[in-house]
């Protein structure tokens, strides 16, 4: 029995969502597996209903489909009863659009969206039957890469993939499935040798067995050294220069199990230059680039009648800093009112023009988020968030004027030079918009307000890099101490688990020494540690002893400027002098103007990539 | 606004859909087919349709329904094409036919469903016959709902008739009662079908396009 029909009889009538299983979507591509030369899995590391919501899949998925000589399929993190049932039936991982066991592949490449993935990917791998370590692989068994946000700090996933590549995909994974293509000719199977050698040659591409990793005696990581001779001193980030020329899929995969976001993307602009002292992607996407309302246009068009979505999302880091919104909006108002499809933005900043901005746009809404992220001017301007009171209160305002009554306020507990009167402040923000909802609440409507608290976690390439995170006890007083605070105002207080911050901050600096920590995880039982359901604290801190290794040497550890970084290795374009020198200046707190206004802030993206802002001009407003 | 009622199949591994994917799926479909639907008015406009009794998770229906509301009259056998080609694997779309006005809902139509249950390779030891005359001892109330049944021995399955709503018994307790009294602890391996979903009135069983009418007997 194929693997499919072994699915559809034996399998699928005992899992939960079994569609998510199917490879049915509308616009998934099956191409004949056995007639295209370069096959590559795109592996999402955790549940189909989080990957399918994901727009870097849906790009690179059209794009690659797109080439006749290559074929992109999906896998995603089986869902726990869906690993017990290809255990128990020793079936292998799958990938959904022709059920072929990942093994069959050329290429397994995973995307890394965030650190608490890690232990999926190793089950992902163990699940396709591939020794976990590459070193342990055969020659011609699949080549294993990883892109993605968490590649910036690839490290503690050194000895398990084959070959990261760092930054944007959409030239440089086309590059790599053509390596792939020609050192695989005839045969049935490239040799994964002969293809690290060919890839080296990419830039972009991050070989980690071609580096050795040392330590002094204490056992602190001391550099990285490269032993290849092709293998560069940093591997530099790829991106994209002429972002509107760039491929856009309009045929958007439709998932046909539920999804947590099920719309259309529209990726307006990449690149956000506010330049918030905490936020990696700020670093990583920069610097802006944006697309003209005229393709903008047209695709939105192509997507709504090529998916049926009832909604298309304007996405981008801050989608209402899009330079022609004046031209955009109208037009796809109109065009989208029409066929009764909603237009919805991922995140409001915190203003008015944002709230009656949205105010205009088709679609349901019942709810608006915003991101003060500190509770005080001082701390707001240490980590460069370009937020005032008066902003807050007025966007507030104008949400309760639109009659959106639930509220989300999202704050980061933790940040660098937090004091007690931060965290009151966070209280008194709450409880100054509960007193502005009271009196716009017409009688019967009560505000409901939802505060949203997240632990800081320092990332690696950010102005920040170099803090310690708190430790968790004083995380833990931290929040209480909120949410006491809030709750007087009567307010919900939520917060992200405290276990799951720290391990996030430890593998978000860690070094190639937390990869057997990790394997040790996984061995016992650790996945989906995303998901409060599934994570297991108990045995990452069991893992971490058997190894003699303190967790919180990674996590609270604070750098100093020349003490050598394991994430160095990369190069995100931005200058350590301009790290350090906004470090400096969060430290002062002073804030840095965004470089979208026109006046360089000198943090080295563009000179060293060779690219520049890229911006549409609006009619003005 | 003319109502129009379309008649589908889910089957294959469109099966394992559950309703609200099937809806979601169906109604996206009509939208890339330019189906001229219409909306609720309010803020937050929904196409109107209206649906059958929901096909569970793993169960396939060979002649279910949904009604739909549009904007204008269209010809229904371009259209049917038209959604046909914008339908993922396992469902089809079989006939398209505008209902009179004042014409029962589906939900006030419906008011039984036939189910075909198959034990595929699993055929139990005993026979269909005598697994129904002992469930009947430990579920009294098991066969209330069930109108008729069949059994076909050498094809391994079950045809039962049963009412839809709060009186008749839910094809999940059948199962249910069916593994129970087969003994497995296992689900066993089932395949479940609904074959059709009919109006019964006066001993005459109509289905929702009117294309058929059976007379019923005895069970
Ligand atoms: S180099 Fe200057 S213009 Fe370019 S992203 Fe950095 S600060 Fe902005």
């Amino acid at each position: 029995m194929t693997i499919k029909q072994l699915l559809v009889e034996k399998i699928l009538p005992q899992v939960r969502k079994p569609a998510q299983y199917l490879g049915t979507e509308w616009n998934s591509v099956h191409k004949d597996f056995d007639a295209v030369p370069a096959r590559m899995v795109f592996a999402f590391p955790d549940l189909y209903e989080v990957g399918m919501s994901h727009l870097g899949l849906q790009i690179l998925y059209g794009l690659v489909n797109q080439r006749e000589d290559c074929l992109l399929e999906r896998s995603f993190a089986p869902a726990v009863d869906m690993e017990a049932e290809l255990r128990r039936a020793g079936l292998p991982l799958f990938s959904l659009e022709s059920h072929r066991p990942l093994k069959d592949f050329d290429v397994i490449g995973f995307t890394l969206q965030y650190e608490l993935s890690f232990s999926n990917v190793l089950n992902m791998l163990d699940l396709a039957g591939l020794p976990l370590r590459s070193a342990d692989r055969q020659d011609d068994q699949p080549l294993v890469i990883a892109g993605g946000p968490a590649a910036y700090n690839p490290e503690p996933l050194a000895p398990f993939i084959d070959a990261f590549l760092i930054g944007e995909g959409e030239e440089a994974l086309l590059e790599i499935l053509d390596v792939v293509g020609e050192v695989k000719g005839d045969k049935g199977r490239a040799s994964r040798s002969q293809l690290l050698e060919r890839l080296v040659e990419i830039p972009g591409v991050y070989i980690p067995s071609y580096y050795r990793a040392e330590y002094n005696e204490q056992g602190w990581y001391k550099g990285i050294k490269p032993i290849h001779p092709k293998a560069p001193e940093r591997v530099q980030r790829r991106v994209v220069r002429e972002l509107d020329s760039a491929y856009f899929p309009v045929s958007q995969l439709v998932p046909i199990s539920e999804a947590v976001h099920e719309r259309g993307m529209l990726e307006i602009f990449r690149g956000c230059t506010r330049g918030c002292r905490f936020c990696q992607a700020g670093v990583i996407y920069r610097p802006v680039r944006e697309r003209t309302p005229e393709t903008l246009l047209a695709a939105a068009r192509d997507i709504i009648k090529n998916t049926g979505f009832e909604e298309v999302s304007l996405i981008s880091l801050s989608s209402l800093d899009y330079g022609a919104l004046d031209q955009l909006l109208p037009q796809l108002t109109q065009g989208c009112e029409a066929t009764r499809i909603g237009i919805s933005l991922p995140s409001l900043r915190v203003d008015s023009f944002s709230v009656k901005t949205a105010q205009g746009l088709p679609g349901r809404r019942t709810s608006v988020t915003f991101a003060p992220e500190a509770g005080t001017q001082r701390l707001r301007d240490v980590i460069n968030k370009g937020v005032t009171e008066e902003d807050l209160f007025k966007a507030v305002e104008a949400a309760f004027d639109a009659g959106w009554f639930a509220v989300k306020l999202y704050f980061m507990v933790g940040l660098p030079t937090e004091t007690i009167d931060d965290l009151k402040g966070i209280a008194d923000l709450v409880n100054e918009v509960i007193q502005i909802g009271k009196r716009y609440s017409r009688g019967k409507k009560r505000p409901r307000i939802t505060v949203s608290a997240s632990s800081f976690v320092p990332k690696a390439h950010t102005p920040f890099q170099w803090e310690g995170q708190n430790s968790r006890d004083l995380l833990t007083k931290k929040h209480h101490y909120v949410r006491e605070l809030v709750k007087r105002s009567r307010a919900e207080y939520n917060w992200h688990s405290i276990d799951a911050s720290f391990l996030e901050a430890c593998f978000a600096r860690g070094d190639r020494k937390l990869a057997d920590v990790l394997e040790i995880a996984y061995k016992k039982g650790c996945r989906f540690d995303g998901w409060s359901e599934h994570f297991r604290f108990s045995l990452w801190m069991e893992s971490f002893n058997e190894l003699g290794i303190d967790p919180v040497d990674y996590a609270e550890k604070t750098f100093a400027y020349d003490e050598a970084l394991p994430w160095e290795v990369i190069d995100a374009g931005v200058s350590k002098d301009f790290l350090i020198e906004e470090h400096q200046r969060a430290l002062a707190g002073k804030p840095t103007p965004d470089c979208r206004a026109g006046r360089c802030g000198k943090c080295g993206v563009c000179p060293s990539l060779k690219v520049a802002n890229c911006l549409v001009k609006g009619r003005g407003r | 606004m003319p109502w129009y009622r379309l008649e589908y199949t889910k089957k294959d591994t469109a099966r394992f859909l559950s309703h609200r994917e099937l809806m979601t799926t169906l109604q996206r479909a009509m939208k890339r087919a330019s189906f001229p639907l219409t909306y609720s008015r309010g803020h937050h406009p929904r196409p109107k349709l209206s649906y059958g009794p929901p096909l569970g998770v793993g169960v396939a229906g060979l002649r279910e329904y949904m009604d739909l509301e549009l904007d204008r009259e269209i010809s229904t056998l371009e259209y049917l094409q038209f959604l046909n080609d914008q339908l993922p694997p396992g469902i089809i779309a079989q006939n398209l036919v505008k209902l009179d006005p004042g014409e029962a809902g589906l939900g006030k139509f419906i008011n039984c469903a036939c189910y075909r249950i198959e034990a595929g390779s699993c055929i139990p030891t005993i026979s269909w016959e005598q697994l129904f005359n002992k469930l009947e001892e430990e579920y009294p109330n098991l066969t209330d709902g069930l109108l008729k049944w069949c059994v076909d021995l050498a094809g391994g399955y079950l045809e039962v008739l049963m009412e839809v709503g709060q009186k008749g018994v839910s094809l999940r307790t059948l199962l249910e009662a069916l593994n129970k009294g087969i003994g497995t602890s296992v689900l066993l391996p089932v395949m479940v079908t609904r074959t059709g979903l009919y109006q019964l009135e006066n001993g005459l069983l109509i289905d929702p396009l009117k294309k058929y009418t059976h007379l019923l007997e005895e069970k």
